[in-house]
């Protein structure tokens, strides 16, 4: 049963005054608000548990890395992952791509061979690629993306070809909301033996990710959007893939014997894991996960799609406010701007009445310029908001074109 | 930031100068231009500039920007237009205490307009839109002079 009350008294955050008002949060997807039990659980972690992993023969740190090796096996479960060596922790989905994308430039890529990559993506997922190919003289290719914010799969279909060595595609666009067809592309990629990539940072915050279903290579995820800390993130490979790239960063944890004849590493996912983790982001990770998994994610689904057609009819009702990405299969993302009114004012506007909102290019400058605007309002919403929010938000927007018009 | 922070930010003289802003557009035969961005929000600003013997004879912009950068630009060129790079640091650097906060002893030297950029000491992201245009001034007078 979806209880939106009881949610909501889970999340401290939402309870606090900004600028003298109830706090509205609207910026879900630049990062989530975490729940008591998150909170909690870092907290008491260096209250009563902390201590390094991996290293100690003491009681303390062998239950640390009890709970650290947990989590893995939780995460590997709570994505259908086949083996929890499959999972390995990172900072975040920019970490994670950096991680592959580094592995394939040292291992993968020659000249001439081609990435294929969309028009909407993050930062992220565009310019450790750019370095790749720099260094590789392979070449980037781009989906382009429909006038509605959805990519044109024709033309993906016409750009993959034997040429291609990885499709890396986000699944929910962080600046428009579309939600990409991606377990179709995945089998158009696979049937010419092109491994994807899915940049999974605002997908696992809105659904449930099955990587077994779905047959990705990688999937990669920030914490910090699915209600877990800072710092912590999860990059799944298939083993297969995951074995043929070479470590990332190297040093200590990650290696079976250092010697100065020669060193080995460890096996996975030790290898991609050198130094001390964020291991009480890791302790936060497991209890933000079992919090969704006590969640009625469906109910939490259902919810978040009623909170998107009501602000997308109540926007349609304000004049010279264009929404940017209409596509038809969306997430609970609205992108917005005004004729003559520019984003960066509208969030000042609403913050002054204790809504937060996003404005800006998003870390998506090859989209906006693709659109032509230079930047755009956003709002996000995640299952604990409310139909009031999107009210207010609604309202606000009526008020602020007399406050600048 | 409360609403009375929201009218100290959003003076009437900066939303007019926002809405209508004076020395807009390109124009020819400029000697000295740059080209300057807010790589937070993706603001972006083109400053030209017509410069001889020392003066800045013209000054325009041209900008697809926040209504604090394009009124800040169009208060800047408002006030140096006809006046030299000496002028410009001057009002650069008495700017810059505007934005911290500290406005005493600046009214001689800047006009009421610029003096209205005040409010803005409460908005700490906002201060980087106000700044756009006078970052961008500073490239343009570096910036190599045309045939
Ligand atoms: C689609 C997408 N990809 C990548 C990222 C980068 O995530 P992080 O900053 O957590 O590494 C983000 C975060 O904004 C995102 O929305």
């Amino acid at each position: 049963m979806f209880n939106l009350q009881s949610i909501r008294d889970d999340f401290p955050i939402l309870s606090t005054l900004m600028n003298d008002k109830p706090l509205i949060y609207l910026d879900n997807a630049a990062t989530s608000q975490k729940p008591s039990t998150v909170i909690e659980a870092v907290e008491n972690f260096y209250k009563t548990g902390n201590s390094n992993i991996h290293r100690g023969v003491f009681r303390l740190s062998e239950q640390a890395t009890a709970r650290y090796e947990a989590t893995r096996k939780e995460f590997a479960q709570f994505i259908s992952a086949e083996k929890e060596s499959e999972v390995v922790f990172v900072k975040g989905v920019t970490e994670a791509i950096n991680l592959i994308a580094y592995g394939f430039s040292q291992s993968i890529l020659k000249e001439g061979d081609e990435i294929l990559i969309s028009e909407m993506e993050h930062h992220a997922n565009i310019v450790p690629w750019q370095i790749a190919c720099e260094q590789t003289g392979a070449v980037l290719k781009v989906i382009p993306v429909l006038d509605d914010g959805s990519l044109d799969i024709s033309a993906f279909e016409a750009l993959l070809s034997e040429k291609t060595k990885l499709l890396s595609i986000v699944h929910i666009s962080n600046a428009l909301g579309t939600i990409n067809p991606i377990k179709s592309m995945i089998n158009k990629a696979h049937a010419l033996g092109v491994p994807v990539l899915v940049d999974g940072a605002q997908s696992a915050p809105h659904m449930k990710v099955d990587v077994k279903d779905l047959d990705c290579d990688f999937y990669v995820f920030s914490g910090h959007k699915l209600f877990a800390p800072t710092g912590v993130g999860v990059l799944y490979g298939k083993e297969k893939w995951l074995e043929q790239l070479p470590p990332y960063q190297s040093g200590g944890d990650m290696i079976e014997k250092v010697d100065f004849g020669g060193t080995t590493f460890k096996g996975l996912p030790g290898k991609f894991e050198a130094g001390t983790p964020n291991i009480a982001g890791v302790i936060g990770l497991s209890e933000a996960i079992q919090y969704l998994q006590n969640l009625d994610r469906e109910g939490a689904l259902a919810h978040e799609e009623a909170l998107l057609i009501q602000a997308t009819e109540g926007l349609a009702q304000i004049d010279g406010l264009r929404l940017i990405g209409t596509a038809k299969d969306k997430a609970s993302i609205v992108s917005f701007v005004f004729d003559d009114i520019h984003a960066h004012d509208v969030g000042t506007f609403l913050d002054a009445g204790g809504i937060a909102i996003r404005t800006g290019h998003h870390c998506t400058m090859p989209l906006l310029k693709r659109f032509n605007v230079p930047a755009t309002a956003r709002a996000s919403f995640a299952f604990y908001n409310n139909t009031n929010d999107v009210d207010c938000l609604v309202e606000s927007l009526k008020k602020m074109k007399s406050f600048f018009l | 930031m409360s609403e009375t922070n929201l009218q100290d930010l959003y003076q009437s003289i900066l939303i007019q100068h926002s809405k209508s802003p004076s020395h807009y557009g390109k124009f020819e035969g400029f000697t000295h231009f740059s080209e300057g961005y807010n790589a937070l929000c993706g603001d972006a600003i083109s400053i030209y500039l017509s410069v001889k013997e020392g003066t800045i004879e013209k000054a325009s912009f041209e900008s697809a920007s926040c209504a604090i950068c394009k009124a800040s630009a169009s208060i800047l060129l408002e006030a140096i237009e006809g006046t030299s790079a000496e002028t410009f640091s001057s009002v650069q650097n008495g700017f810059s205490e505007i934005l911290e906060g500290n406005p005493e002893g600046q009214s001689e030297a800047l006009s009421a307009d610029i003096l209205a950029f005040e409010g803005i000491k409460e908005f700490t992201s906002r201060k980087n839109c106000a700044l756009l245009p006078y970052t961008t001034f500073q490239k343009a007078l570096n910036s190599e002079i045309k045939d």
